[in-house]
Formats: structure tokens, sequence, C-alpha cells
């Protein structure tokens, strides 16, 4: 069947055609209710979000200056609901510092009686197929969501999404590619068979009812202006107060963008009983987590049931072996200080070394954090890592006299105040499981090798990951590396400097105890939460960078010269 | 240069409203040239390789170089950053580099 042209609907609908506005949200009920269920994660509140939105719709319709544009209008309101729902959400999650264990277990129970409303065996094709969908990066999946389960066309994602049908069907060809044609067909068939509550148009078209719409005229509108005053408040407190939120939606990549639920990682207790968990929610966006099944590894468990049935902390000097890796430099120019003695034998001090649970805290945030936010961490505490390299380590780049700097030419000076961007380092609550949280970090620190000779070692920047297991308190995964581009290490000696590459530089720490897949509940991708980090310790990023693959043919569209910065070493790193 | 002419808010304005950008490694240059990345990024490549290796043969080693090209690939401006012309050498002259670039591709 065709489906009705959205101008023509709405022209109906500002008539007084209430039919008209039923077939509207027939249309479009399915894209709105899947984008809100891959947002917040819950079937049920995700269609009380598509109510929602089709009675801002109703509500707001006159105000609408361009039909044409009325399915990107809609995903703006949907999105805006779903933020609306995750602040709400948020300001009622406890922190589980502050609750008592009995407390924990009855919220959990009363969780687990909650989730039974979902019938066993959709749970488990729904968690096969989210398990399907986790394969694929977040903008292929957002398209094979809206094209399978919100049956859409790629058109219609396109104009919803904000980007074009071309996109559009890229991403849903290499989602394609991604996954076997069963896999596929698995998908389709089980967002196929889902089914809107039947009374979803029926309750919205009931509430409609009781609705004076916006007259299309601008100058005389009949809502009452109490209403009016109201509407524009809320309009404003969302505006201001999800401002942030607001902001990465309006961003490209944010689009894709998963939903945010506050976690605590701060000192997240050890849950004492582990039997009590409750069952799992097989549901799209809310996928079993592996401890969840109840599936806990035995030793870790015995370790902390010993600990707390002896009333210590024992588990708090639980400890992770960390095995560094430092390769020499595959190039350099032939005049480089390379062939100095203090660059042509570098090896990690410590190979291997113990480091204690708590040791990691550091890269902890001190207050709780949502997925894709950033914090400063202390530069100084994280130095004993690198001390693992070279005892040299130091979080005082030779290149930053502090609060002046330099700018020197042919003997000419010129001081400028204030300091460079690039010192410190910061983190990223990357994703988050009900058992485990990733945090990627960023550090700019180096080596001083040999103070008389000026020998410095300066890495374009450490980066890396840590994941926490939070319900054992214990580290599941510690990786610094040094980014493997062609240009990743600054080394000055004796007034020679050169940027080199050096293929390996590593500390890898893994508790081979905890090792099963972890299933993300909410997560940005590696690159985004990369990004965000370059723009913390760069305000350049904020440029728009092209790819030089696409950089003519843009020019050319746009009719905009090209603006080219050529540099010894990469710009958005230290080695620069 | 990144930490206070391309940190500049104005400058960043003027780039993301007026230009294209591409940040580009030394290093990368001859593979770009030959090809690796396609016709018009290897137009670019030689048109940038050859303006930097100008200032090669003067001796002079610049470890950073902006460029501004037409979009029909004409060099407009060049500017190896740590210049005689001290005046770009700060904010407000990048500034100016790049609106007198701007009306040279205009008036093109």
């Amino acid at each position: 069947m065709e489906r009705e042209d959205d101008v023509q609907l709405i022209h109906e609908i500002l008539s007084g055609d209430e039919a008209a506005f039923s077939r509207l949200i027939q249309k479009y009920q399915r894209s709105v209710h899947a984008l809100a269920w891959r947002k917040i994660g819950d079937f049920h509140d995700a269609e009380e979000i598509t109510q929602d939105t089709f009675l801002q719709v109703y509500k707001k319709l006159s105000t609408l200056k361009n039909p044409d544009q009325f399915a990107g209008w809609l995903y703006v309101i949907a999105n805006r609901l779903c933020i609306a729902w995750m602040r709400k959400r948020k300001s009622t999650v406890q922190s589980l510092e502050e609750t008592s264990v009995k407390e924990t277990e009855k919220s959990d129970y009363e969780r687990y009686v909650s989730e039974q409303r979902e019938a066993k065996a959709i749970e488990r094709r729904y968690e096969i197929v989210e398990k399907l969908l986790e394969k694929l990066p977040e903008s292929e999946r957002t398209v094979v969501t809206l094209y399978y389960l919100g049956e859409m066309t790629l058109k219609e994602i396109g104009n919803f999404l904000g980007v074009s049908e071309n996109t559009i069907a890229s991403r849903l060809q290499r989602a394609r590619k991604r996954l076997r044609a069963d896999q596929e067909l698995l998908i389709q068939e089980t967002f196929g068979g889902v089914q809107l509550s039947e009374n979803l148009i029926k309750n919205i078209m009931r509430q409609v009812t009781d609705i004076d719409l916006i007259p299309p005229t601008a100058t005389k509108p009949l809502l009452p202006w109490i209403a009016v005053g109201a509407f524009t408040l809320l309009v404003i407190l969302l505006l201001g107060a999800s401002n942030r939120y607001l902001v990465r939606f309006q961003k490209p990549y944010s689009f894709e963008a998963v939903s945010q639920p506050t976690i605590e990682i701060v000192d997240a207790p050890i849950i004492h009983n582990i039997d009590s968990k409750p069952s799992v929610r097989n549901q799209i966006g809310q996928t079993a987590s592996e401890d969840e099944k109840g599936d806990v590894d035995p030793q870790i468990s015995e370790k902390v049931s010993t600990s707390d049935s002896q009333g210590n902390s024992s588990h708090r000097n639980k400890t992770i072996q960390v095995d560094a890796y430092w390769a020499p430099i595959a190039d350099g120019a032939l005049n480089s200080p390379k062939h100095a003695a203090f660059f042509n034998n570098i090896s990690p001090t410590h190979p291997s070394q113990e480091y204690e649970t708590d040791a990691f805290r550091v890269f902890f945030p001190k207050e709780s954090f949502t997925v894709g936010n950033l914090w400063k961490l202390d530069v100084k505490k994280i130095i004993p890592f690198l001390r693992q390299f070279h005892p040299g380590a130091t979080a005082e780049m030779h290149n930053n006299p502090g609060t002046e700097f330099a700018l020197e030419f042919f003997g000419l000076t010129l001081f400028r105040s204030g300091k460079f961007e690039s010192e410190g380092a910061y983190a990223c609550l990357r994703a988050v499981s009900p058992t485990y949280a990733e945090i990627v970090f960023r550090i700019h620190a180096e080596f001083l090798l040999d103070r008389e000779a000026g020998a410095y070692f300066t890495p374009a920047q450490f980066t890396g990951r840590l994941i926490l297991n939070r319900k054992y308190d214990t580290i599941r995964e510690f990786w610094l590396y040094l980014p493997p581009r062609n240009t990743n290490v600054d080394i000055n000696a004796h007034g020679l400097a050169d940027i080199v590459f050096v293929p390996r530089m590593e500390l890898v720490g893994r508790n081979t105890q905890d090792q099963r897949d972890i299933v993300w509940k909410t997560a940005i991708t590696e690159k985004e939460a990369k990004d965000l980090l370059e723009t913390a310790f760069y305000k350049f990023s904020e440029i728009e960078r092209h790819p030089i693959e696409d950089v003519v043919a843009q020019a050319q569209a746009k009719k905009r010269p090209i603006h080219v910065v050529l540099t010894w070493g990469a710009f958005d790193a230290e080695s620069c | 240069m990144r930490a206070v002419v391309l940190s500049d808010s104005k400058v960043i304005k003027l780039l993301n409203k007026h230009y294209v950008s591409v940040f580009l490694l030394l290093r990368d240059l001859p593979e770009l040239e030959n090809g690796a990345k396609g016709d018009q990024a290897s137009k670019l490549a030689t048109l940038v390789t050859e303006a930097y290796e100008k200032t090669i043969t003067h001796n002079l080693y610049h470890s950073v170089n902006s460029f501004v090209l037409s979009p029909q690939l004409e060099l407009i401006g060049h500017l190896p950053y740590r210049t005689l012309n001290e005046s770009y050498m700060n904010e407000k002259g990048y500034y100016t580099f790049l609106m007198d670039a701007l009306e040279t591709v205009k008036r093109h």
C-alpha cells in the first residue's frame, strides 16, 4: 500500500480531520517506537514515549513551517522526549553506594517480577537479535532497526535521521555484508513480529479529542494562553536544562547515540549475595549480561564471599599483572638523534609488574557519570604506571615551560602568556553493562632519558582502556598503548630532533578469571570516545577536517577554497 | 600554531564557514601523489609538495605549513609557519591571511 503524502495528511489534520491524524500515527508509530526502544531500551516505556510524541505533534503541528520536513521534525520531538525520559530516570537512580544490601535485593526482586511480563520465548529471540545487532556499528544498527522494526523505506530513514538516502543505503548494505543471510532473516522475522499495543492509537486519539489544535494562522492561536505559556516553559526547560544532550543530538554522530543512563562507578559496592540476582531481561537494549545469568566465576565469588564473611576488605588487595612492551624505533632521518645511545637500547624497566586494584582508582571519576561524559585525570598519579617503561616518566612536557611560552624564529623571540593546551590526561566513560564499565583514556606524558643531553622521548599520546568489574570491584582489563600511527614519537637529544615511528609500546593487564563476553547495555563507539577526548585537549579540533579523498569534491560542490595544513608530525598529538 | 592560531575562535569560525579544511602529514605526500587516494587527491598533493619544496630550496624548513587552494586547485597562498613575515605569527595575522586568500579566490 502506498503511503500517504505527509503534506496532504498535515493539511487535512489542520483542517480538523482527526481520522487523518490517526493515519499519520499509523504511518509513523513503528518508526518512533523503534527509535525510542533503541534509545531507552524499554519496550513499554518506548510505547509511552511514542504516545507522548504524537500528542506533542498534534499540539504543535501548526507551528511546523515546512510540512515536507515532517519526518525530521518528528524525530527531533521523539529524541527530546527520550532525553527527558532519561533525565527523569537519572534523577530517580539512587547511588548504589547509598543503598543497603537489603534494599538492593528488594529492588532487584521487584525488577525481576516486572520483567516477567515479557514472554520467555520472545525474550530469547530478542536476545539473539540484540546480539546480532551488537555486531554492527551504531550507525548501521539504527538503520537496520528502523528498516525492519520501523518498516521505513530508505528515503524515509534518510529524512528521519537527516542524512542522504545513499548514505542509508550504504549503511544497510554494509550491515547486510556483516550479517549472514540467515541472521538477517532472523532480524527481519523477529522485528516483523513485534506488535505494538493495539490501544496505542486509540489512547492517543482519545487524548487528542481533549486538545485544541493550534490553527495554522500564526496570528490567532486558539490554545489558551496559559497552556501556551506552560508549554513554552516546558520547551525552554527542555532546551536549557538538557542543552548538553541536545548539543550532542545536533552533531551528526549523535543521531545514532544510544541512551545514557546514569551509572555509579565510584566505589561500587560488592554484591554480597550473588544468588539473589534477578532474572535476565532479554529485550532489545536491555540484553542480559554475563553475570546476571547467575553464571558467575566461582573463583572470584569465593574470594569475595570469603573476605566478606570475615568482615575485612581483602578484595581491595586483589592484584593484576601488567606486562610492558616497548619496541625499538623503526625509522628516522639520517641525522636523527635516534642514533644516540639513549634511543638505541630502549626496553621496559619492569617488563612485568603487579598492581593492586586500588592503584587503578586514579582512572575513576569522582562523581556519577553517564556514557559519553569526560573527566580530567590527575596525570601525576598516572605517572607510576609509565615508570614501568622508564623511571624518567614525567607529566611535565619539556616543550611546555608553564604559564609562559616562547615563540622563536630566526633569533626573534616573542613571549605569550597562557599555557599550552596539551598537558594532562582525560577519561571518558565509553560503555556500561550491569556488571562492567569501560573507561577510555588519553594521557600526554613523556620520558626524560638524560637530562644533560636533553634527551626526551615524547609519545604522541598514550591511549587505552580500563574495564572494571563493578560487582567484584576488580579490574578485568587494563590496556595502555601508543597508537601505531606512522609518526608517533618526538625525540630530542643534543639539540637534534626527529619524529619517528615506534611500532609497539604498551602496558597490558588482564584478569584471566574474568574473560566472558560482555554485552554492553549502553555504549558509544571507541572512535566517538576518542574524538571526545581529543576535543578535551585541542580546541583546534573544532575545525571541521575532511578526508583527503573527499576534499576537492567538497570544495567544488560548496564553491569554497581549500585550506591545507601540512605538518611533519600528527597535528592532533604530541609528536608534532 | 595549534595552540594559538588554530585554536582561535574567530579563525575556527572562518574556516568552518568559508573553507574546506584538510590536514596532511608530510610523509604521506609521496603516496598521495602516486594516487593512493584518487586523482584529485594526487593533484592536490603534487601542488602542495611543489610549494613546500620551494621553501626547502631556500634552506628553510618548516614543521608546519598552511596553504590555500582554489576549488579548481590553483595555489592561492602558502604560509610556512616559522616565516620571516611575523605578522602572520598570531591569530590576527592568520585570520588576515585567510581573508585575503578568500578575496583572491572570489576574484578568480
